[in-house]
């Protein structure tokens, strides 16, 4: 049961696309095909949020709006999905939707050029929340960047949903949007559009084929990485696999000794699981990227794309996770520690793909992670830190502890380690440890942050961990 | 307040429906005629090189492509400056990072873009001043100093014994009475008179308080 046709809806019908090309991005189908020029292109590269765009999706018999950044998802990852736009938001009779209502009402918009993001991160958090609290507006729209009117006004905008009825056009054709999703059949999809080939599995067993047949495939979950070949290279992408449409990967499991994460997971997900265990974990994922990134993005994408500043590497590092990498015929289960070759390297050989991901349960044990970057929100880091840390009777008896962005990949600061184990928590200990980290790393200086201060910020990052611990209080400034 | 004016009133922005229903039409929203071609432009990777060579061989070979410029087939003057020359369209030497220095027209923007990236271009770098202190020394100005004089101002000008401040009291009195809400005409008075009180003494500073004026 293949087929090489893309099937969405969009208004009120079902939209059919045969064997599109896989390289196109939804936003340039908008607005080339469409025909649709309310979503810009910004920065190409799913930082700015002019982009966005709400996808429905059906869950549990019910549609999830998504905001998503369309300038790095291609044309296919639209299958079985509701596409809305920011013109589908105005009713026939030419009224605004209330969230584009209040935008005009409280002043949201000067150039106007990001406002269509803007609205589209609104309606989301207006659909998927009953509430509107600053921390819901502010994370929602945290993806979208405005360099004229400033955020204060938006941010009065979304208040004032909180006094607006959330009948809506869409709410009102509810029924209908649900019976037209679920005509949609969910086929595994195989496009071959010139030398351009694409692949939508809907389970394993179908990947771990497609994967023994062209093992020099891609694979695409969010694109943050993979997608930029096509947007910013300017290059094909030849053989893409795109995992998020394997149903069977999405999800969270938990028992006595670990949590396991499905490789297709959208961090959204994971983070409203994660907060009650590790509460820095969640913490870290809000700043990690926006909601359109985290919608779409997976643990398991940031691991295979093995960047140095992928946020949740340090922290899995230190939280000692292990990977489960299966192919055709085989499944292993590899500790996440050493599975960084080099820059950007893996020990994830051709064919084989991320399963799931195992991240135990502690004990006694605390946890903590934090991040330095230029910007709050939205930003890349300058140097993530992650502990884990037993105690007894005031000496360290376990300890774990990882850095991002301090060198060509997420590594454990052994030699800290090494210090730290068995000492007491003593400024002696601290201190000792800190001049250890100059053992283990030796940063780079780039846009993001010198050598001297990465060092610094380092061991400044290890010494708040333990003050916090020995003060059992939070030393923090950014939540 | 007077019915007629919009002073102090909250009035939406006159394109908001537009901007946030996405019928704003910019440059790149209008729907091209038939046949139109799209431009991309070739940046300099240098932020301070010579240009010594640009090998556009691929980029004329790059699929979709109907035409490469680059300041060789600029006609008159290789200059946009509106007011003053040092603008190149395109320049000989790049002196930031991005300046174009040649442009593609394709038949997509897509085809444009690609091609672009295939150019060769050769740089030899220089080194860039990037301080003030150096580029003092060094009397790089953007643009020559220039001096506007009128008679001989230090003859008629012996000492100056007050700068009155009768300005910035106006200002003050003025924007302390209309953020308040008293209206325009209060705002006039307390302005005027904050700037008459000024000038009565030495000095930009009031010696009594001012709010004791209206």
């Amino acid at each position: 049961m293949t087929s090489n046709t893309i099937k969405f809806i969009y208004k009120n019908e079902i939209v059919k696309i045969y064997n599109p090309d896989p390289n196109e991005t939804i936003l340039n189908y908008i607005r080339i095909k469409l025909k649709k020029t309310g979503t810009k292109e910004g920065c190409a590269e799913g930082g700015c949020g002019t982009c966005t765009i709400v996808l429905g999706e059906l869950k549990k018999g019910n549609i999830i709006y998504k905001a998503i950044n369309a300038c790095i998802a291609f044309v296919p990852t639209l299958a079985g999905k509701q596409l809305v736009l920011v013109e589908d938001l105005v009713s026939e009779d030419g009224s605004l939707h209330p969230v584009q209502e209040a935008m005009v009402n409280h002043h949201g918009s000067q150039c106007g050029f990001c406002t269509p993001g803007f609205v589209m991160s609104l309606f989301a958090m207006y659909k998927n929340h009953s509430f509107y609290e600053d921390d819901v507006i502010k994370d929602s729209i945290s993806g979208n960047l405005c360099r004229c009117t400033g955020y204060r006004p938006i941010i009065d905008a979304a208040k004032s949903l909180n006094k607006i009825s959330k009948f809506d056009f869409f709410k009102k054709n509810h029924q209908l949007f649900i019976s037209l999703l679920k005509k949609i059949k969910h086929e595994n999809i195989v496009i071959s559009n010139k030398n351009k080939k694409y692949f939508a599995p809907r389970n394993v067993n179908e990947l771990k084929k497609i994967l023994k047949q062209y093992p020099n495939s891609k694979l695409l979950s969010g694109g943050t990485d993979v997608s930029l070949v096509v947007t910013k290279e300017r290059k094909d992408l030849d053989s893409l696999i795109y995992m998020n449409s394997i149903d069977e990967l999405n999800y969270i499991k938990k028992n006595n000794n670990y949590i396991e994460v499905g490789a297709t997971t959208p961090l959204i997900d994971f983070e409203l699981f994660i907060k009650k265990y590790f509460p820095d974990f969640a913490q870290i994922l809000k700043r990690f990227g926006s909601i359109q990134i985290r919608n779409v993005c997976t643990i398991a994408g940031n691991i295979a794309t093995a960047s140095p500043i992928g946020d949740t590497l340090p922290l899995l590092l230190s939280l000692d996770s292990q990977i489960i990498i299966k192919d055709k015929d085989k499944t292993r289960i590899l500790p996440l520690n050493g599975f960084f070759i080099s820059y950007r390297k893996t020990k994830l050989k051709k064919g084989q793909f991320i399963h799931s991901i195992r991240i135990p349960l502690l004990g006694k044990n605390i946890f903590k992670a934090y991040k330095i970057s230029k910007r709050i929100d939205d930003d890349i880091s300058s140097v993530c830190a992650s502990f884990n840390v037993e105690l007894e009777n005031n000496k360290i008896k376990k300890i774990k502890v990882a850095y991002g962005g301090m060198a060509n990949i997420p590594k454990r600061a052994v030699n800290c380690e090494k210090i730290l184990l068995n000492s007491p928590l003593s400024d002696n200990t601290i201190n000792k440890a800190k001049k250890s980290l100059e053992k283990d790393f030796k940063p780079i200086t780039d846009v993001r942050a010198s050598q001297k201060y990465r060092m610094e910020i380092a061991k400044n990052l290890l010494e708040k961990c333990f003050q916090e611990i020995k003060q059992k209080k939070l030393i923090r400034i950014n939540i | 307040m007077n019915s007629n004016s919009f002073v102090m009133e909250s009035r939406p922005h006159e394109s908001g429906t537009k901007h946030v229903s996405g019928y704003a039409n910019y440059i790149d929203d209008i729907i091209e005629p038939e046949g139109t071609l799209y431009g991309a432009i070739g940046y300099s990777k240098k932020a301070y090189a010579i240009i010594k060579k640009l090998d556009l061989r691929e980029v004329w070979k790059s699929e979709g492509v109907v035409s490469v410029v680059t300041s060789a087939d600029i006609p008159g003057r290789n200059d946009v400056g509106a007011v003053h020359d040092g603008d190149p369209i395109f320049p000989k030497k790049a002196e930031y990072f991005g300046q174009p220095l040649f442009a593609v027209a394709a038949t997509s923007t897509e085809l444009a873009r690609k091609a672009v990236l295939k150019a060769k271009i050769f740089y030899k770098t220089l080194k860039p001043v990037i301080d003030i202190k150096e580029a003092l020394r060094k009397k790089l100005f953007v643009l020559k100093g220039r001096k506007i004089k009128r008679g001989d101002p230090s003859k008629k000008i012996n000492k100056v014994t007050d700068l009155t401040g009768a300005g910035d009291l106006f200002a003050s009195g003025f924007i302390h009475a209309f953020v308040n809400k008293m209206g325009l005409e209060k705002a006039l008075q307390l302005g005027t008179r904050s700037a008459a009180e000024i000038i009565k003494i030495l000095g930009a500073r009031p010696k009594e308080k001012l709010s004791g004026l209206l």
